[in-house]
């Protein structure tokens, strides 16, 4: 999953579209990963607020480093991932379509927001708009005993509610590439609008149609990978490859001698064998991300690959 | 496509948008009633029309516009017709008029505006019309809106910047490009 993105197309394309109209949109996600988008229609000053918002996340484009979005890969401070790979982005469809149809979405009123709102973005342009995206409801509760500074001097009941939109964004999107700047909320995302609970059968398929492993295994498997991010993130990353294909279990346990483990913990008789505490060995054995070091023969686990030479 | 028609929003807005499409009608039988003791029926939502237009004028100034691309735009100006019935009731009353007279008049009056406000029809108003602005139909991403627009809307081919005022009403607005 390599970014080839320009990135300096992408800031400039950043750039010239937060100078364009903006539009906001807030959404709540159904159980069944449905996302229900509505509009909350802003005045001139409220737009220009939002475009300063949009380019404090332009800002952290440009002075952060790019890196690509692999399974293994963790955001560092100033880190932001690039994801341009076709399968990613038509996962992340419904965010595409809101980035191109925010502006008919039903209007809401600000008084109908409540704590149902997982999320609000702003689309930015004219046309080939971009997408700025925060996991966050934009409601604050009431403040206890509901009174707000009012004027500089007294205190006064607020009956309205009051909103906090912050300047961060959790992800930005474009034609053709995503920048994720908030990787934590980006992942719950991905999970909560259903991606990982349509895809985790066909992921886990990947490995158990080459390496058998038993009903109950896979059920774990699918357990934890449903609610830890970096268990599905090497699934998706394994099926991805598709490496697996020629592999044997003599391989399996070959391969697991050799960085020094235990063969008997990741294969058992003629199955694959899953122990959930033991879940990131078993994965990164699957996805050859570990070896030992040639000259200290230290176990590293590469978070990671390129072909060599490449 | 399946059509529908534009969302009728909320009755409150409905409701204002209903006394500034009648506010010149009812402004005139006020002043056809004036001096009666229920002239006050005609002047106050007359004065309230005018308030929520001219309120209006300032939300679609002060609003943030958004690029629309329109698929359909049909003419709305022949909805108009529905108001000429409230354009003869001036001609029924006047300071000599009984207060039944009135009272009726108030009623048909009150009716009419009613029967504009539940079928949402609010949108054509003649003020509009006097402005220099015609009242559409039309529709972006197959959603339907009322479209107010002074330009010639056959020429649209691309996005076209418009101020949404409530939920299914859009005014036509100048491209801004912000400030930094």
């Amino acid at each position: 999953m390599a970014a080839s993105t320009d990135l300096t197309a992408v800031i400039e394309t950043i750039e010239a579209r937060v100078a364009e109209p903006v539009s906001l949109g807030v959404a709540r996600i159904e159980s069944d990963g449905r996302v229900i988008v509505s509009k909350l229609l802003l005045s001139d000053d409220a737009a220009d607020a939002f475009r300063e918002h949009c380019r404090a996340a332009l800002q952290a484009i440009e002075s952060g480093t790019p890196r690509s979005y692999s399974s293994g890969a963790e955001l560092a401070n100033d880190e932001f991932f690039v994801v341009d790979d076709a399968e990613t982005l038509a996962e992340l469809a419904i965010f595409g379509d809101l980035r191109s149809s925010i502006e008919t979405m039903p209007v809401i009123k600000p008084a109908d927001l409540d704590h149902t709102i997982q999320l609000y973005a702003i689309a930015a342009g004219n046309d080939h708009r971009v997408l700025f995206v925060c996991r966050t409801n934009p409601q604050l509760s009431y403040r206890a005993g509901r009174f707000l500074a009012i004027g500089r001097e007294r205190l006064a009941r607020v009956g309205d509610p009051a909103f906090s939109f912050s300047p961060g964004f959790d992800f930005v999107m474009g034609e053709g590439w995503v920048v994720v700047l908030d990787q934590r909320a980006f992942e719950m995302l991905f999970r909560e609008i259903g991606v990982v609970e349509q895809n985790i059968s066909q992921w886990i398929e990947a490995i158990t149609q080459h390496l058998p492993m038993d009903e109950s295994d896979v059920d774990q498997l699918r357990k934890v990978a449903l609610h830890d991010s970096r268990t599905w993130r090497r699934l998706r990353e394994i099926e991805h490859r598709g490496h697996l294909v020629d592999v044997t279990l003599d391989q399996v346990r070959t391969y697991a001698s050799l960085v020094g483990l235990d063969p008997d913990t990741v294969v058992a008789g003629d199955r694959l064998t899953f122990d959930p505490a033991q879940r990131f060995t078993f994965l990164h054995l699957l996805n050859e991300d570990l070896y030992k070091g040639q000259l200290t023969d230290e176990l590293f686990e590469a978070h990671r690959k390129t072909l060599a030479g490449g | 496509m399946n059509a529908r028609p534009p969302r009728r929003g909320s009755l409150a807005v409905r409701l204002e948008l209903g006394l500034a499409a009648f506010a010149p009608a009812l402004g005139l039988i006020a002043f056809r009633t004036w001096g009666s003791q229920l002239t006050w029926l005609f002047a106050v939502p007359a004065a309230a029309g005018v308030a929520v237009l001219a309120w209006g004028a300032v939300l679609v100034v002060r609003g943030n516009p958004e690029p629309f691309v329109f698929g359909t735009i049909e003419d709305q100006s022949s909805e108009i017709v529905g108001h000429i019935g409230a354009y003869l009731l001036p001609v029924l009353v006047n300071t000599t008029s009984s207060t039944e007279d009135i009272a009726v008049v108030a009623t048909v009056m009150g009716l009419i505006v009613l029967i504009h406000v539940t079928t949402g029809r609010v949108h054509v108003n003649p003020l509009l019309y006097l402005l220099g602005r015609r009242v559409y139909e039309a529709t972006a991403d197959e959603t339907a809106y009322f479209l107010v627009a002074r330009s010639d809307v056959s020429e649209w081919t691309t996005s076209q910047p418009c101020v949404q005022v409530g939920a299914n009403l859009l005014v036509e607005s100048r491209p801004r490009v912000s400030r930094r």
